[in-house]
């Protein structure tokens, strides 16, 4: 009964995806609203798709390369971002003296865009992976601090009252009680920084690449092929994807009979 | 009091959300679903354009050659401010599509990127612009009416002194560098303009490929900075920065000249559609354009003003010795030199086409676009009327 | 009942502002230190020269506006794009969290159109939208956008299935159900998708105004950008800071107004 649901479901999933396409082939290859070299449609997209799979032309690399290399960058500063950011976030929650000094600087800086930074990082770190990987630390960091924070936060009173009865000394409150509540914040914090990660990525590769999915698109722009911004982008977006489903099995088998959504 | 206080919270984002909402409603709608319906409130526009396109092309063409009625409608104009857009500043400053009964609009963009983007959007009717015109001239949907300025130099490469590039020493040619060194170097600029071309053929100069050394994605501006800052081995930028590298000591290892037989030249270019409607409009613009540009190439001290002024106004920061350069390295056509017989409009264009099939860039089925977009007659009506 | 343990009383507040006061300055000083004594200071300005900067530009003129004035064209944009993707993100949200088919439909164009960045779009936006206000506003509309859908998606998945088959079991309409228990229960989880999305529609304003534009403090930085003037491009770099932060306080505050039965934490 719940399977056919599902079943059910899927194909409608299937079926509206099929829609788009259609729509988009009937308005480009049918009706031609923009010329393909405009707005190609999704048969030229296609085309373009599978030409990319073995051609370097005209960008210098094929989209495996480029994906490879976005994929590299986009990790660096994921886990930079989630090594630093996790424990400080739990920091700011527990400590209300690092929140107090922390809290206004992290505030300021949190709505400045990754892309403004990039003159900052050329000068200060160089053209290198460094300064990439600095753009999209500031996005990962900043949703793992949040959630992090957050689930720290939610930790009940009743639960460290228990823990004072018992006895409990500060560090023992903080690893026994409040991270363990914490623990599905801290997985989605994980699991969105790793969305952030991947979206800063064409802002990180706007500075200074030779290649990735970022100087793809540049490069497409910049001699006027369409076809190959839109491969970029649906390669960007199947990937984000992709990601995001594969630590959100992840974060369901950790946080096993928590929360989770 | 805490209702009333939400109550009025509340009642104030219903306002805002709503105002939001009136002011432009018209994006709002287009958006839940990707590219069907965005394209969707094209399709009414397109056919009243063609309609009143083929109307325009009857009764204009009638018209005599030395007889131009401009149509009156606004003529939208992207250009950038360095020397390329000057002589259409200058046409406007100095009243001439004014006299001529044009309405033109001009709207400036940092590089040719942009250009072709907004050319390929419908926003502009025509662009006078660089190097990467070419790409846009590929897909056969512009007109090649005329050519812009003239450039014999200040786009060069530049290695640190203490390079092993810059101390290979130069070949009979005047460019420096040798092939083991150049064999993975980093050269920083931005992708597709010239300073992406002279790189290829630089290396190609000392029989390196592509995929021989790595070209840094980077702005001009961006690439310069990097570069002083220690970064990259060498730089493929051009005015004002390699007047501004040229003082700071480093070594010019290659210049445009050198590589190149015949000087850059600059492109104007136009929709096909506007190319077709709005004849008159078009020859009376060129016939402003070559006015200013003899303008330009007829007071010096005028030129030398002009430019400062307008950059200044566009914010880019450009010093007097940079000016000096590009009053060195930048001529215009007139009237009477351009597309001449041994200079016929477009043949840069060709040139640089093939050269881009060669790598890959633009592909061998979108050629012969380019050679197809170039229109003689629009000159050929403004030199006639030019003559009487 | 999330009234947790680590929440302040009112006395602390005097406290947290000196706090925030000596972190500012203290970075500030760090600041100062960094371009004063090394050579950073050849290239990067000290944080006097761009708090003059923005003090002369606030009613003076960078560019052709002021500070105030380019602050003024980066909020409206950034306001209109930010109510219509949150209006759009909350109701899509919604469908989607409540009714399955509408999730079968949307969620998997969803998933994928969420990781593109906005800058991705900049030349599709440019080809629907042209190079006026709409373009720049569909790129803030994206961002604000999918933060809300997310959010009021999990929003309206949260709620208790005990109530909901109690309000059947009473003999309520699906209809019923869906204004009356999972709109108010997902209010918490979208005004936490708003914030979000109010902070990251504000960082959209650069990628937004590369889309050729002559004036907002996107601007500033990308004609900083383009001049090598790392003045200008730190003035918008803080200006962007400090409206932000001004921006995430007024939706705090007016989250705590409007839902103070349950504070989301953040």
């Amino acid at each position: 009964m719940k399977d056919n649901k599902k079943i059910k479901y899927l194909c409608i999933s299937i079926l509206s995806v099929l829609a788009v396409i259609v729509i988009w082939y009937i308005c480009i290859d049918v009706v031609h609203m923009k010329p393909e070299t405009v707005f190609p449609g999704p048969v030229k997209v296609f085309r373009s798709f599978i030409d990319k799979l073995s051609s370097k032309a005209p960008d210098g690399a094929t989209l495996q390369a480029h994906l490879w290399s976005s994929i590299k960058v986009a990790l660096l500063g994921y886990a930079l971002g989630a090594v630093i950011g996790v424990p400080l976030g739990i920091a700011m929650a527990w400590n209300k003296w690092v929140d107090r000094f922390v809290r206004p600087l992290f505030d300021l800086i949190r709505p400045i865009p990754g892309l403004a930074w990039i003159p900052m990082f050329i000068l200060l770190f160089g053209i290198g992976i460094t300064s990439k990987a600095l753009v999209i630390f500031l996005g990962a960091l900043i949703a793992c601090i949040v959630n992090s924070y957050t689930g720290i936060r939610q930790t009940k009173e009743t639960h460290l009252w228990v823990g004072d009865v018992f006895g409990a000394t500060g560090s023992q409150k903080l690893f026994r009680i409040a991270i363990p509540t914490a623990l599905p914040m801290i997985f989605t914090g994980l699991r969105v920084a790793l969305g952030t990660s991947w979206t800063a990525l064409v802002a990180a590769e706007l500075l200074a690449s030779t290649k990735g999915l970022g100087y793809m698109i540049q490069q497409a722009r910049a001699i006027s092929r369409p076809d190959i911004i839109i491969v970029g982008m649906l390669a960007i977006g199947a990937v984000g994807a992709v990601f995001d489903a594969l630590l959100h099995l992840v974060e369901v088998k950790v946080a096993k009979g928590m929360n989770v959504k | 009091m805490k209702r009333v206080m939400a109550m009025i919270m509340a009642a104030c984002m219903m306002v805002c959300t709503l105002t939001a909402c009136g002011t432009s409603e018209a994006p709002a709608e287009n958006k839940a679903d990707a590219p069907a319906e965005a394209t969707e409130d094209t399709k009414e526009d397109a056919p009243e354009a063609a309609a009143e396109d083929t109307a325009e092309a009857g009764t204009e063409t009638n018209t005599g050659a030395d007889e131009l009625t401009p149509s009156g409608e606004t003529l939208i104009v992207g250009t950038m401010a360095n020397a390329l857009g000057l002589p259409v500043h200058q046409a406007e400053k100095a009243g001439y599509f004014k006299d001529a009964g044009l309405d033109v609009k001009v709207e400036i963009f940092a590089t040719g990127a942009p250009i072709n983007e907004a050319m390929a959007a419908g926003e502009l009717d025509v662009a006078v612009s660089g190097m990467a015109s070419v790409y846009a001239l590929a897909t056969g949907m512009y007109t090649y009416i005329g050519d812009g300025v003239i450039t014999t130099g200040g786009e060069s490469i530049y290695a640190r002194a203490d390079s092993p590039y810059a101390q290979a020493g130069a070949d009979e040619d005047g460019i420096i560098g040798s092939a083991e060194s150049l064999k993975g170097a980093s050269i920083l600029g931005p992708l597709a303009t010239t300073a992406h071309y002279q790189a290829i053929k630089y290396m190609e100069h000392f029989g390196l490929t592509t995929d021989d050394f790595s070209m840094v994605s980077m702005d001009y501006p961006q690439a310069y900075q990097a570069f002083v800052t220690g970064e990259g081995d060498l730089i493929a930028n051009k005015m004002p920065y390699t007047n501004q590298l040229e003082e700071a000591g480093y070594v010019k290892v290659s210049d445009m000249s050198m590589i190149l037989d015949n000087p850059i030249i600059d492109t104007i270019f136009v929709q096909n559609a506007v190319a077709e409607g709005r004849r008159d409009d078009l020859i009376l613009f060129l016939e402003c354009y070559y006015k200013a540009c003899a303008d330009l190439m007829a007071d010096e001290a005028a030129r030398r003003e002009t430019a400062m002024e307008w950059y200044a106004e566009e914010g880019i920061t450009y010093s007097e010795s940079d000016m000096d350069t590009e009053i060195g390295v930048k001529d215009y056509f007139t009237i009477d030199t351009v597309d001449t017989d041994d200079n016929s409009i477009g043949a840069f264009m060709t040139d640089i086409g093939a050269f881009y099939v060669e790598q890959d860039m633009i592909s061998t089925g979108d050629f012969p676009n380019v050679e197809a977009s170039i229109d003689h007659s629009f000159l050929e009506a403004a030199k006639a009327r030019a003559a009487k | 009942m999330k009234k947790g343990v680590l929440k302040y009383r009112t006395s602390d507040k005097t406290v947290n502002a000196v706090c925030a006061c000596i972190a500012i300055g203290l970075f500030l000083i760090l600041w100062y230190w960094g371009t004063a004594a090394t050579k950073l200071g050849m290239m990067i300005p000290g944080p006097i020269e761009v708090l003059q900067a923005i003090g002369r530009g606030l009613f003076g003129k960078v560019g052709r506006h002021s500070i105030i004035a380019h602050v003024g064209y980066s909020m409206m944009r950034v306001m209109v794009g930010f109510a219509i993707g949150s209006l759009v993100g909350v109701a899509l949200g919604l469908l989607m969290g409540w009714y399955g088919i509408a999730e079968a439909i949307f969620n998997p164009l969803f998933r994928i159109i969420r990781p593109i960045p906005p800058i991705a779009w900049i030349p599709i936006s440019i080809i629907w939208f042209g190079l006026g206000e709409d373009a720049k506003i569909f790129l803030i509309f994206l961002a604000a956008f999918s933060n809300t859908t997310l959010n009021s998606m999990a929003g309206a998945k949260s709620v208790d299935p005990e109530v909901i088959n109690a309000a059947k079991m009473l003999g309520a309409s699906e209809r019923q159900i869906f204004t009356t228990i999972v709109l108010p229960a997902s209010v918490p989880s979208i005004f936490a998708g708003l914030q979000v999305a109010i902070s990251s529609s504000w960082a959209t304003v650069l990628a937004a105004e590369m889309v050729r534009s002559s004036e907002g403090l996107g601007w500033m930085i990308v004609a900083g950008m383009n001049n090598n003037d790392m003045i200008q491009i730190l003035s918008g770099i803080v200006m962007i800071g400090i409206v932000g932060f001004i921006l995430a306080i007024i939706m705090r505050k007016a989250e705590e107004v409007l839902c103070r039965w349950n504070k989301s934490g953040e």
